[in-house]
């Protein structure tokens, strides 16, 4: 079990290309993907190939969402799998955060 | 090349590094091999030390090697010499490895490289290596060369004994701390069920092999009703268990008097909030309050995974929807409350995260679907036999693979 995260920088955006699982073997990777973001304006992170997301990899969602917030970037969250964006809003990580911050992918 | 009053500076800085290293810092020994790569003006170091794991292994300790590129894998030479002097306990010096037969991989006729024996007494505690250029010194230079790593030699091998004395001493301590921790969380754990008529209760923990977060929680309220807390704090470790306990004790005191479940679980929120945000933690709660004289279950959630009920009438499973954020989430929320009215033969599972997410060696989940499948099968029985025949077909799901967290499952049926 691993994740992959694919950095791709268009213009101030950042773009996250995440593929994996999200759990407490992997998490750090998340977290450490938004360091130095310099000039970034906004992240995106895409979780079309993310397969897995358990309760310690939402811990890490929550607080990479925070840090961006902090230092006044916009990030979203997109294509999260039905079943992933299931357990995210269990714990209520739209209510927290904004339902505009995470997007499901349409089947 | 090294007069005695910079042999002595230098042996004087290793052993000051050394003295760090007692307090189980094997960063120090990187600083060490570097520290002597530039000093001495050498390509490369490396520190090895014995492991006694199913037999006599090594394990390098530190590396450290100069920018200049090589053709060929240095560490597998360094491996290599110090294989030697493990398994012969001799020092080595080879001037020139490029004939030796047991440097197969490392055909090169330009480097040398001395491998000494760091004994305690008469134990071989690690090997310390050098190697380098051939042709940057004369033959007689790197004989004076073997002498002085020699004298660094001997220092290391007092801080080495030193630092795997503190590590060993350090570790075991750990290891007792952490079942420690497991123990009290255990103890944490519901041990003898309110007794209540006209209901049968189970319940049941399986420990991971690491310190968890789950939480459960069964208890009578002051007019007899019986309250049900389940949660899991996210992570694992000491932090976990810590939060674990937190949320028992401001679970028992939101709940005392009968307080209605959202109350209690806002309360809960507004207790543990300032910290847990502050850590960037969070604890999922799901609060249920069973009223036995008219059947009715109330219950209040914090992202916890929805409690499944099973209807005798209908024999169908649907779980008990009601969304709410995490505790720590957001700041003085009032959460929702909603209620289900139970009859004769209906069923409540309350569970965590692990038992939908176990897996078998497929690396496939059980799932929500099968689980509620299992209850359905398994309706029968009473609460404890329930929970009893769960764990038996979780088991012959997993089969023998391991399982990485906690799982916690509390069975609440109406018998009459």
């Amino acid at each position: 079990m691993s994740l992959e995260i694919e950095r791709k920088k268009e213009n101030d955006i950042m773009i996250l290309q995440m593929s994996g699982v999200l759990d407490i073997s992997t998490v750090e990777l998340l977290q450490n993907s938004i360091n130095h973001l310099g000039e970034i304006k906004k992240v995106i992170c895409d979780f079309e190939n993310i397969r897995f997301v358990d309760s310690t990899g939402v811990g890490g969602i929550a607080s990479v969402i925070r840090a961006c917030r902090k230092n006044e970037i916009t990030i979203k969250i997109n294509n999260i799998l039905p079943e992933v964006f299931e357990v995210l809003d269990i714990l209520g990580l739209p209510e927290i955060f904004g339902e505009e911050t995470f997007e499901v992918k349409q089947v | 090349m090294f007069n005695e009053f910079r042999q002595t500076q230098l042996l004087y800085r290793v052993c000051s590094l050394l003295i760090k290293a007692q307090q189980d810092n094997d960063e120090v020994f990187n600083q060490i091999v570097a520290l002597l790569c530039q000093e001495l003006r050498v390509t490369g170091s490396s520190i090895w030390i014995a492991t006694h794991q199913g037999g006599i292994g090594q394990q390098r300790l530190a590396f450290f090697q100069a920018g200049e590129k090589l053709s060929y894998s240095l560490p597998n030479l360094d491996y290599q010499a110090a294989a030697l002097v493990f398994e012969q306990g001799n020092g080595l010096v080879l001037h020139n490895i490029h004939n030796d037969e047991n440097f197969h991989e490392a055909k090169r006729n330009d480097l040398w490289v001395t491998a000494y024996p760091l004994k305690n007494k008469s134990e071989l505690i690690g090997v310390f290596c050098i190697w380098d250029n051939c042709n940057k010194r004369t033959h007689q230079e790197r004989e004076n060369f073997v002498s002085l790593v020699q004298k660094v030699g001997s220092e290391l091998t007092n801080g080495l004994y030193n630092y795997k004395q503190y590590s060993q001493a350090n570790h075991k301590r750990i290891v007792k701390e952490l079942e420690t921790a497991r123990r009290i969380q255990f103890d944490l754990m519901p041990k003898e069920l309110p007794v209540l008529q006209g209901i049968s209760l189970g319940v049941r923990t399986i420990p991971a092999n690491e310190v968890g977060g789950d939480y459960l929680d069964i208890f009578l309220t002051n007019s007899k009703h019986l309250g049900i807390a389940i949660g899991d704090v996210m992570g694992k470790g000491i932090p976990a268990a810590l939060w674990m306990a937190m949320t028992k004790v401001a679970m028992r005191t939101a709940a005392k008097d009968d307080t209605q479940p959202h109350i209690a679980v806002s309360q809960v929120n507004s207790v543990l909030f300032p910290d847990l945000s502050r850590q960037g933690i969070f604890v999922t709660l799901l609060y249920a309050l069973y009223d036995p004289y008219n059947k009715t279950l109330l219950f209040s959630n914090a992202g916890h995974l929805p409690p499944l009920l099973f209807r005798s009438k209908t024999q169908k499973v649907e779980p008990l929807q009601l969304k709410g954020a995490y505790i720590g989430g957001v700041e003085n929320k009032i959460y929702q409350i909603s209620g289900v009215r139970l009859q004769k033969g209906d069923i409540v599972l309350f569970y965590t995260d692990g038992l939908i997410e176990a897996l078998n060696s497929a690396q496939k989940q059980l799932g929500v679907e099968k689980v509620a499948e299992l209850l359905n099968s398994n309706a029968l029985y009473d609460a404890s036999q329930i929970i009893d025949r769960l764990i038996v077909d979780l088991g012959q799901f997993t089969g023998d693979y391991h399982q990485t967290d906690d799982i916690t499952l509390a069975v609440l049926k109406v018998e009459e």
